[in-house]
């Protein structure tokens, strides 16, 4: 009986937990000013969950002699909306134009909050949300909940494919490469030195692997480290000025790779290879068990099935 | 004679111990598992959960169709059969395997139609059901969302095509078996049931080692890995068919 009370007491404690939440949901956005001109948002390094709504990202936005562009739009139209907030609070220019890096439902979810501007990004970017766009919406709703109210899929309404462009007055070089996806588009302020890298860079936060070719964006990587920024902004974590999160991002990936290579190469199978010892120098970043599981649950049935020898009669 | 009698009435008080004819609750709550465990061994049968028992599968999914299980029952001793659970698929038993020669372990696929809980339950020459399992959630997500994968268009070509290697370890070998099949469920679109329905393994003489029965739940292009222990031998012949009667038999190892 106590058992019983007990449970209706958890039970109400949860309801009304659950509706102050559903009231007042928020991201609490707040710009940050990383120079002339240039503001960033930085999301936590957690899992998509219902408590951070999705706001695991970094976005951001320069403001130009005509108009604002921004770089990501967000997991959901609330992000859009609190960001567009944000930035009406800095400035009174309108945001122009929109550049989505790539086809995670983290980094352009948020579009339909911005479908007055022009939304940009490369052809394999937008093939990717017309052909898994409606699913990972589906699995934010499912992830996050309320937080996605309203959301709807917004897809980019223009190809980028030039190198350089002049979008509301301001100077912005394109480097199209791909790793973490197919299409993974960095985006370099060429006034600030502000790179914008996409998920091409973690930082303090284990990479996730789901579309990833490691081969390519290990070399994506190099490329990155040879641009003269002054400021990276990580996919995810904090900023860096030094490109540690291009080499903390590519030392684990080579480990990543190796680490699976060198199972499938001493037969362990899938589950052995998910409770593998992960080294101390990765457990600092944050999920670094959780991403590592995931990783295999991608790369692994790929590269297990190489080590094996072709059967005859 | 009499030893023998002593023997049989230890065997039975362990019977009536383990209490027989009961089915024990299942500490992961799946709804399914009282009505599948009565269903596929019996009202009379003894299933005892068993920490011996060790299951393997990753909390949560990632991809619905590739979720990686593996099973080691080597700490109950001998085991003759193991059936593989996965409760809240159309078709829960995944799998039936005799392991025979080998060590009551194996490591494979499958695919989630939902979250649900795995189940092993391994019988003993007792006759007593030792179950254990894990809960795999599958919500799928985000940067999360996998590549779906869909059945290879050029699958009739290579139809149960096979790959595989051994593995020398110190005290035994290590079999990899992977073949080319959709393993169709029957349940989407006009597509009968089409599986694979068996994997023999035998020596070189033809015994045969142990067998391996996979089911609906199984991945498209299964993966099986066994464990025989004291084998050395470089040589083994795996042979099956599937239930449209098409067969494969090759040889592992051996040049």
């Amino acid at each position: 009986m106590k058992r019983i009370i007990g449970f209706w007491i958890a039970g109400l404690v949860l309801f009304f937990a659950h509706a102050g939440v559903a009231k007042d949901l928020s991201y609490n956005l707040k710009a940050q000013k990383v120079a002339d001109g240039v503001y960033v948002f930085i999301g936590s390094t957690d899992h998509f969950n219902r408590e951070n709504g999705g706001n695991i990202v970094n976005t951001g936005f320069l403001i130009g002699e005509t108009g604002v562009v921004i770089i990501d739009s967000g997991p959901s139209l609330k992000y859009g909306n609190e960001m567009r907030s944000a930035i009406a609070a800095i400035t009174p220019k309108p945001v122009r134009h929109v550049i989505i890096t790539h086809h995670h439902p983290d980094h352009f979810l948020g579009n339909q909050a911005f479908d007055d501007s022009t939304i940009w990004a490369m052809d394999e970017t937008i093939k990717a949300i017309e052909r898994e766009g409606e699913g990972l919406l589906e699995n934010m709703y499912h992830m996050v909940g309320d937080w996605m109210i309203d959301t709807i899929l917004v897809k980019p309404d223009k190809r980028l494919n030039q190198s350089r462009m002049e979008l509301a007055g301001r100077q912005i070089q394109f480097i199209p490469l791909q790793g973490h996806t197919a299409g993974d588009l960095v985006v370099f302020d060429q006034k600030s030195g502000v790179l914008f890298t996409g998920d091409l860079a973690f930082h303090n936060r284990t990479a996730t692997t789901p579309h990833a070719d490691i081969e390519q964006w290990i070399h994506s990587l190099d490329q990155l480290a040879r641009l003269p920024y002054s400021l990276v902004v990580p996919g995810h974590g904090p900023l860096e000025r030094d490109g540690r999160s291009f080499k903390q991002t590519k030392n684990y990936l080579i480990w990543l790779r190796d680490t699976l290579h060198n199972a499938a190469q001493n037969g362990l199978e899938m589950t052995e290879v998910m409770r593998l010892d992960i080294p101390a120098r990765f457990q600092s970043l944050s999920l670094a068990r959780t991403e590592f599981v995931r990783s295999v649950a991608y790369l692994w049935p790929a590269i297990a099935e190489q080590a094996l020898l072709p059967l005859y009669d | 004679m009499r030893y023998a009698f002593i023997l049989q009435w230890l065997l039975l008080s362990y019977t009536f111990q383990a209490q027989a004819g009961t089915i024990a609750k299942d500490p992961f709550e799946s709804p399914m598992w009282e009505y599948l465990a009565e269903e596929t061994f019996g009202k009379e049968a003894t299933v005892i959960v068993d920490e011996r028992l060790k299951v393997f599968a990753p909390a949560n999914a990632e991809s619905n169709f590739q979720v990686p299980v593996s099973v080691d029952a080597s700490h109950l001793g001998e085991v003759e059969e193991i059936v593989l659970m996965t409760d809240l698929n159309p078709f829960p038993i995944a799998a039936r395997f005799f392991p025979m020669q080998a060590k009551p372990y194996f490591a494979t696929r499958v695919k989630l139609n939902e979250g649900s809980a795995i189940h092993a339950i391994a019988r003993t020459p007792d006759g007593i059901w030792h179950m254990n399992g894990r809960v795999v959630g599958a919500q799928g997500g985000g940067c999360t969302a996998g590549p779906q994968q869909m059945s290879q268009p050029d699958w009739a070509d290579h139809l149960l095509e096979a790959k595989g290697r051994i593995w020398q370890r110190d005290n035994e070998q290590r079999v990899r078996l992977s073949l080319r099949h959709p393993m169709d469920t029957g349940l989407s679109g006009d597509v009968p049931v089409f599986i694979v329905e068996e994997i023999n393994f035998r020596d070189g003489n033809g015994a045969l080692l142990s067998r391996f029965e996979p089911k609906e739940p199984i991945s498209e292009n299964p993966v099986l890995t066994l464990d025989f222990p004291g084998r050395s031998t470089p040589y083994l012949r795996i042979s099956g068919r599937d239930n449209n009667a098409n067969e494969f038999d090759v040889v592992l190892g051996g040049e």
